[in-house]
């Protein structure tokens, strides 16, 4: 947490009571916090790119994964339909076209081998657990204060290629 | 205006132009100058408005993408700590607000703005819009307070009226001490062309001291002055000559008249001789060719005689010219003139009525004497006929002459033929009547002789109107 800079007007607040909200509005509300972080997000030019491919990488029966696939048939990125894949192991991830990685928390222990799959390529990797921002995911969700909120490892955004709006930055809990 | 000023000194009439002029220059300039500095200084606020509120959009961007309440309200609280900014709102793609900060009432949000900005009373109403990769996600709307920028256009105004009458100020005093250079010029030749006339020096002149067109009228001036100076003495010496030709021709005429006098008086005494001698001829001693003779001598003398009296007369006349004035009765001297000729009155049966409107006046008695009785026995001699002569004799002031009228019934002269020969010397109209012609010449001579003038009127059979002229003063 040492390395967490940390500035208020930065600190994105959705107001969100777990107490009294269910767990499916809170996959949903990740859903759509992971399609405005598209808006900010600009990945290099690709030919004939005709969909950006969403890689859910978690347990079948994970909530988020129903809430995603069923929301990205509706929702867009960068006026491109977004392909939802699920993969229940890391190995599932070679040699599959990646855009976007959304890493379920139960994949903690896995993590290193997943990002040595990511590392350096214009994937946008997000993550569901404390730590995961730190130790190199570029987007991380995290809890604090009943209030769901991001954090963004900036040196790994660098890596990957991917061009992050200020925008987000401003909202975001970033991770030098 | 422009007549009331053409009345003014030149040196009044310059200060006005010059000061209505700076008067001009300065409310005009001034006025353009406020409305310029007004125009700017809300110009500048709104431009300093729209870029605050561009850049709130630009954070603004974020919160609302994410709708985040929270954030976009603690984005207008810092905004809030801007100068002038009353209220800040960020409104959603529908217009609606979205979140506020110190908004009183959402009818204080002006729908439809004509442009980026507007003014509305004494705020500032801007709306910009929250723009993300060409998506509109909302507006920002804010109210900004112009009692700042009023004060300080009120401030600027004052001070601006203040400099303006610091400005008339010295423009006044620059103004007077500036007209000097026309004015001085002008106003030192005025009073130099006063002083000459004052005091007919014309050898002064004016001093020259530049080019421009006062030194062309100076020049002109000296040059007018040159020929007066000429002008002056050759009527000088003209008057000069003048004078010593009057001495000359008053000398002649003394001599002229003490020649006559000395004539007529030295030819009197052998003339009466004649006469009388001529009465101890007894014609009957003499034979009718002698008496023939004689006859004719006799009226040879009583020409003579007459001629000489004539001559005696004329003299006399020029003689009493040096006359005392006194006041004179015209009541008084009827009396005495028509008792010195009552014989001639009863004889006649004249009548005569007289009304002197002017009662006195100041003139030479003899003269009045002397017209007056030329005029009646005139009346008397010259009467007609056919009717009883009746004499009217008035006096009246006409154009500062005192007007003496003589008018008669009698025969009348025909003017159409005499006019011009009435007062001449022995001139006669009526060659039946005994008469020298020398009456009138002596009248006219007399009335001319005092700056008079005679006229007459008559009608043949109707009768006459001797109108006497005299320049006195009426006491």
């Amino acid at each position: 947490m040492n390395h967490i800079t940390k500035n208020t007007f930065k600190v994105f607040l959705i107001l969100l009571s777990f107490k009294s909200i269910a767990q499916e509005d809170v996959s949903l509300l990740k859903t759509v916090c992971i399609e405005r972080f598209t808006r900010f997000i600009d990945w290099p030019e690709k030919p004939n790119r005709s969909s950006y491919n969403l890689v859910y990488l978690g347990d079948y029966d994970d909530p988020i994964k129903q809430v995603l696939e069923k929301n990205f048939k509706f929702m867009l990125v960068k006026n491109n339909k977004v392909v939802v894949v699920h993969c229940k192991h890391v190995s599932d991830l070679k040699n599959k076209e990646i855009d976007i990685l959304f890493i379920s928390n139960t994949f903690s222990d896995k993590l290193v081998e997943i990002l040595s799959y990511t590392a350096n390529k214009p994937i946008l990797t997000i993550g569901d657990k404390d730590n995961f921002g730190t130790k190199g995911v570029l987007i991380n969700f995290f809890i604090q204060q009943n209030k769901l909120k991001f954090e963004i490892n900036e040196p790994a955004v660098k890596k990957s290629g991917l061009n992050v709006s200020f925008h987000l930055y401003k909202l975001a809990r970033v991770i030098k | 205006m422009l007549n009331i000023i053409k009345n003014w000194s030149i040196k009044s009439k310059l200060i006005a132009i010059l000061l209505i002029v700076s008067i001009f220059t300065l409310v005009f300039g001034g006025s353009l100058s406020v409305y310029i500095e007004i125009t700017s200084k809300r110009e500048e606020f709104a431009r300093l408005s729209v870029t605050q509120a561009k850049l709130l959009a630009e954070y603004s961007v974020s919160p609302m993408v994410f709708e985040d309440k929270d954030g976009a309200t603690e984005v207008l609280s810092k905004a809030m700590s801007l100068d002038n900014l009353s209220c800040v709102v960020l409104l959603n793609m529908n217009g609606n607000v979205f979140t506020s900060f110190n908004l009183k009432s959402p009818e204080n949000i002006i729908k439809n703005l004509k442009f980026d900005y507007q003014f509305i009373g004494k705020t500032l109403h801007v709306k910009q819009p929250v723009i993300y990769n060409d998506k509109l996600y909302g507006y920002i709307y804010l109210v900004a307070d112009t009692t700042s920028i009023d004060e300080q256009l009120v401030d600027y105004i004052k001070k601006t009226i203040l400099f303006t009458f610091l400005i008339l100020l010295i423009a006044l005093f620059i103004t007077y001490q500036l007209q000097k250079i026309v004015s001085v010029p002008i106003y030192q030749l005025a009073e130099i062309t006063k002083e000459i006339s004052v005091k007919k020096d014309y050898q002064m002149r004016v001093e020259k001291k530049g080019n421009d067109e006062i030194g062309v009228l100076y020049d002109n001036f000296n040059l007018l002055m040159d020929t007066i100076q000429i002008q002056q003495k050759i009527q000088n010496e003209a008057e000069s000559d003048l004078t010593e030709m009057t001495k000359q021709l008053m000398k002649h005429n003394n001599e002229l008249q003490r020649f006559a006098y000395i004539t007529s008086h030295d030819l009197r005494a052998p003339v009466v001789n004649l006469v009388n001698l001529l009465n101890f001829i007894e014609k009957d001693d003499l034979n009718e060719k002698n008496k023939l003779i004689l006859d004719k001598i006799d009226i040879s003398i009583q020409q003579l005689n007459n001629t000489l009296h004539e001559l005696i007369e004329i003299v006399s006349l020029k003689k009493n010219l040096d006359d005392a004035k006194e006041i004179i009765n015209f009541e008084t001297l009827l009396h005495e003139i028509t008792t010195g000729i009552e014989k001639q009155i009863e004889e006649s049966k004249a009548e005569i009525k007289a009304d002197f409107k002017i009662k006195e006046i100041f003139y030479i008695k003899s003269h009045i004497n002397s017209i007056l009785l030329n005029l009646l026995t005139n009346a008397i001699k010259y009467r007609s006929s056919e009717r009883k002569p009746t004499i009217f004799i008035s006096t009246e002031l006409v154009n500062n002459y005192v007007c003496l009228k003589v008018a008669d019934n009698g025969l009348g002269i025909d003017l159409n033929k005499n006019k011009r020969n009435v007062f001449g010397l022995h001139k006669r109209f009526h060659y039946n009547i005994e008469g020298k012609g020398i009456g009138l010449f002596i009248l006219k001579s007399l009335v001319e002789s005092l700056d008079g003038e005679v006229d007459v009127e008559s009608e043949v059979g109707q009768g006459s109107n001797f109108i006497i002229y005299l320049k006195c003063e009426i006491k």
